[in-house]
């Protein structure tokens, strides 16, 4: 009776070594490809902009936000606010989309330059010569995309041949101009009501989130996270701020 | 016959500390070009101001450099007001002094592109139109969102044809506006395709892409997607079709357009056959991701998934639902110190506590929606319209719940009320002696009324658009919560009051203040209570004489001489003596008028004598004084017990002895419990033996004996019931409309718990 119950347990075991073979194969595999697209220029363009928008996006695409109120060990930007009570706040970031615009540029833009030394690289290992001219970028946040114009003079020769590069845009699939909006919006109601109704947000955008916390002295955090791609945008107004007691 | 007046003073006030008068907190005088920590164009004090900057004494709406407009972004076309003029400049917007209602370039339309619309203005119409590549139609004759929507929703849509030569056309769904193409006619002749009779370009309303008619090369349902919430078939050419069914001719209904409902029934529950999915019944389009194809829908990857959250009581919510959550049922005009408002949100499975302005600046409203599964519950904070309730000289005025929020009570003989001061600093708290501000008194009150019927008026739905076209629809939890005043006619801590004079207006919902701080209205409130008594002197006997007896008559008069009760002093023995030979008199304050006061000092604010939200009770706020006695709400003697003069302090009151253990002045009150579920206070001189109280831990004590005692002081029985207070001893109490349980301070502002309504 003992002898069966412990063949019974090698069995199982077998079994369970077989199919962690099996997924442990499969998994290299998959990882032996995802390098291989690795190498890809665009590749490299999409992970820096995925990286770079949820950055900035936890600073509401703010590079080292100054007029900031940290809360819960998290730093949120102000965006809209007045020291004094019942008072509408006071805009602090009006052109949101802008400032986000000019922080990703300037967060993107060496890493940009890398990928494409990289890709002239590859090409020159490959017995290519390569001509690299100054590069340049030109960035803009657009409904469900994010356009990247590239101008990269890059002229490629092997042997008799030759072509070249001058300007192209590189598109990366982002709801970045939704988050934005959304709380370019929230800042308007902040600014006349004093107060925004999220749920009627969420409503209308089903995979976004928007968490609006009331902190000391009538401060207000509020992210709004894009649940499919995991993006955080954080900010903090105070506006039309009740005094304690209804007494100033 | 003569008499002579003594006056005598009884004051009740919700005095807070002595330390009030040396708290100042700050006051913004300058205006800061840039504040130290990086804030722009703050009215902040000078010292919190960045000098390398401007600055100016006074508010920045009279600066230059400071000037605050509507900023408009000519590239996104919104506008967006408070910006200052210097920011919007810097940045290649188009700044003015104007409101955006008065601006042209803000006003709003309805921008109609393909099947969606917004309320927005013109440029920005155009930005998105350009955006998603698709010609618009802006209506600016339109003046509301709801209209836009419907406009929307009204519009034409289907199959646009583009006819090839080779006979396999190009088809996309979409409006009519959109295809810009004469209506197609489908020919009755079914053998017959209509490829053959037309050329060029044809809209065909109400036809799918996939209609064989059309000789498209999409080819019906090859997969499922989301739409608004629903799941829906696609056809090859990635056009929308109609809501999925796992019937397939159902769902593709011979190729016509047909509305959800037609297809399959709203679906409540995860649903692997049926897209039309509704948001109020708490189902939403989500993509399939499980394992082994568990609950994988018949067809394609998306199904209607039901997400429900469970709520503090254990109660199923969907969601999207949101509700109220108090530390205390609201409405009462009574507030634990630190108690709050709370909504919570059921959003993916989980709950989201959004809690409303501290210090009840904020309330939590609810209401329902109705669906064929029950009420879908909607909550939202909104501002406690209280601010005002003490100017409301009229019944009507202060229970007017479109205006405020407020419970009109009888007043207390000697209330002192200042509300006029209080008033004046809520509305206009720019306080800068140096500013010339042109602060709108009435534009602000317009602006926070505006704001308290968005954040929920208590009826019914408030709609209002903003200038990025967004619609605020704002309903209120399960039952619609607003004030009962029937309800709080019958229960509630203060004797409703009918009469439109000689009464008073108090917050429903008393308001918070940092009194540590020395901060809020308490100071408003006092009783000085005025008695006047009249001694009439006479003699006894058939004839004045030697055999004649001078007695003395005492009376409590009012100032036309009348004789009076009053609501603050006692005789001693309960009757004003008579036909005495003393020239002294014995006169008791009155516990229940002291109790009354207190009751009005917890509705200003956190002031008087109260219990926390950790129901600790503390007197501090209060003072109660005769003479130059001062006396405590729960019976004893605080302070300053000097001078007995001849008045009696409740101390040296009788005392009553119950089962041989506990001991309560004659005076007190108590809990009892005459039946079950009825609950009722009494005097403890009114207890009987038979008689049920109910003590602070809740434990029911049947009454064996009562003896007379003169015990020290002793367990402080009536402390403990204050602490009862709220009853819940932490637990939070979900808004729920007419919950069965209600809270109350009872008749008299002290801790009372009943159980039900109408018994109280």
């Amino acid at each position: 009776m003992k002898k069966r119950a412990q063949l019974t347990l090698f069995i199982i075991l077998g079994i369970l070594i077989f199919f962690a073979i099996v997924f442990f194969l499969i998994y290299i595999r998959k990882s032996e490809m995802f390098i291989t697209q690795e190498q890809n220029i665009e590749a490299c363009f999409s992970n820096n902009l995925q990286r770079e928008i949820k950055f900035l996006s936890f600073y509401a695409g703010l590079i080292n936000p100054k007029f900031n109120y940290n809360y819960s060990g998290k730093i949120y930007p102000i965006l809209c606010y007045t020291e004094e009570y019942l008072k509408p706040c006071v805009n602090q970031e009006p052109f949101l989309k802008d400032a986000f615009e000019n922080s990703l540029k300037e967060r993107i833009k060496e890493d940009f330059e890398k990928c494409f030394k990289d890709y002239a690289d590859d090409l020159k290992k490959r017995g290519f010569d390569v001509e690299e001219g100054k590069i340049s970028f030109d960035l803009k946040i657009e409904p469900e995309e994010v356009v990247v114009l590239i101008n990269a003079p890059t002229i490629i020769k092997k042997g008799d041949q030759s072509s070249q590069i001058r300007k192209f845009s590189y598109r990366y699939k982002t709801r970045l101009y939704d988050v934005i909006m959304i709380a370019t919006s929230l800042i308007q109601y902040e600014t006349y009501y004093g107060d925004s109704e999220q749920m009627q947000q969420m409503f209308f955008y089903p995979n976004i989130k928007i968490i609006k916390t009331r902190t000391e002295n009538g401060i207000k955090t509020y992210s709004i996270i894009e649940k499919e791609e995991d993006i955080e945008f954080n900010f903090a107004v105070r506006s039309y701020a009740f005094p304690p007691g209804g007494v100033i | 016959m003569k008499y002579k007046k003594f006056i005598f003073y009884l004051v009740v006030s919700s005095f807070l500390f002595s330390f009030i008068s040396a708290v100042s907190y700050s006051v913004p005088s300058f205006c800061c070009e840039r504040s130290k920590d990086g804030g722009i164009c703050l009215n902040l004090e000078k010292e919190k101001c960045d000098l390398r900057y401007q600055t100016a004494p006074t508010s920045c709406e009279q600066t230059s450099f400071c000037k605050l407009g509507t900023c408009y972004d000519m590239k996104e076309g919104l506008c967006l007001e408070n910006v200052p003029q210097k920011v919007c400049m810097e940045k290649n917007g188009s700044w003015s002094e104007k409101k955006p209602s008065e601006l042209p370039q803000c006003q709003l339309g309805c921008c109609i592109i393909g099947e969606q619309a917004a309320f927005v203005s013109a440029l920005r119409c155009k930005r998105l139109s350009t955006y998603y590549g698709i010609e618009m139609e802006y209506r600016k004759d339109v003046t509301s969102e709801s209209d836009c929507i419907l406009l929307a929703n009204s519009q034409d849509i289907g199959a646009c044809v583009t006819f090839k030569e080779t006979g396999i056309n190009e088809c996309k769904l979409t409006t009519r506006k959109e295809c810009g193409a004469k209506e197609g006619v489908i020919s009755l002749n079914v053998n017959k395709s209509i490829a053959e009779s037309e050329t060029g370009k044809r809209f065909y309303p109400g036809i799918l892409c996939s209609a064989p008619e059309l000789n498209t090369e999409c080819a019906r349902q090859v997969k499922t997607g989301c739409y608004q919430g629903k799941v829906y078939w696609f056809d090859s050419c990635g056009n929308r079709e109609n809501v999925y069914s796992s019937d397939r001719e159902k769902s593709w209904n011979r190729g016509r357009i047909a509305s959800p409902d037609e297809i399959c029934e709203r679906v409540s529950s995860n649903s692997k056959d049926c897209g039309n999915c509704d948001y109020l019944l708490g189902t939403t389009c989500t993509k399939w991701e499980g394992v082994f194809g568990i609950g994988k829908p018949t067809f394609g990857d998306y199904f209607c998934k039901k997400t429900t959250c469970k709520d503090l009581e254990g109660n199923t919510r969907l969601n999207g639902e949101s509700w109220c959550v108090y530390d205390i049922e609201p409405g009462r005009g009574y507030e634990k110190v630190g108690s709050r408002h709370f909504r919570q949100i059921c959003l993916d499975g989980e709950v989201i506590t959004d809690p409303c302005e501290d210090y009840r600046n904020q309330i939590c409203v609810h209401s329902g929606i109705p669906t064929t599964k029950g009420e879908f519950s909607t909550a939202a904070c909104r501002p406690n319209r209280w601010a005002d309730c003490l100017l409301q000289t009229r019944k009507k005025d202060c229970e007017n719940i479109d205006k405020r929020d407020c419970i009109w009570t009888n007043k207390i003989e000697g209330l002192k009320l200042d509300p006029k001061n209080t008033q004046s600093n809520y509305l206009n708290p720019f306080n800068n002696p140096t500013s010339l501000s042109n602060f709108n008194n009435a534009q602000q009150a317009a602006n926070i009324f505006q704001a308290s019927q968005l954040f929920g008026g208590l009826t019914g739905r408030a709609s209002v658009s903003l200038n990025n076209g967004l619609n605020v629809i704002l309903s209120s939890g399960r039952g619609m919560w607003e004030p009962d005043f029937e309800l709080l006619n019958k229960v509630t801590k203060f004797n409703k009051s009918e009469e439109e004079e000689g009464g008073i207006c108090l917050p429903l919902i008393p308001p918070g203040n940092k009194f540590w701080e020395g901060q809020g209205s308490c100071s408003l409130a006092s009783a000085v209570c005025d008695v006047t008594i009249k001694r009439i002197e006479r003699y006894e006997g058939l004839l004045a004489g030697a055999d004649a007896k001078k007695v003395y008559d005492y009376q409590i008069i009012n100032s036309d001489g009348i004789e009076v009760e009053s609501e603050c002093l006692k005789w001693e023995g309960g009757k004003a003596p008579k036909g005495t030979s003393s020239k002294s008199y014995s006169l008791v304050p009155n516990p229940e008028w002291a109790i009354k006061a207190n009751a009005i000092c917890t509705s200003i604010g956190d002031c008087g004598a109260n219990v926390n939200i950790n129901n600790k009770y503390t007197d501090n706020g209060y003072i109660w004084r005769f003479r130059n006695s001062t006396f405590s709400l729960l019976g004893n003697i605080k302070k300053g017990l000097e001078t007995k003069g001849t008045g009696y302090s409740i101390l040296e009151s009788e005392k009553i002895l119950l089962n041989n253990n506990i001991s309560i002045p004659l005076t007190n009150f108590v809990l009892t419990k005459p039946s079950e579920n009825n609950y009722k206070i009494k005097k403890a001189e009114e207890l009987r033996v038979g008689d049920v109280i109910v003590d602070s831990d809740g434990e029911e004590i049947l009454i064996l004996s009562i003896s007379k005692s003169e015990i020290k002081n002793d367990k402080p029985f009536f402390r403990s019931l204050l602490e009862k207070i709220g009853g819940y001893q932490g637990e939070r109490i979900l808004g729920e409309g007419n919950s069965p349980v209600g809270l109350s301070l009872g008749e008299y502002g002290t801790g009372i718990k009943i159980m039900e309504k109408n018994n109280e």
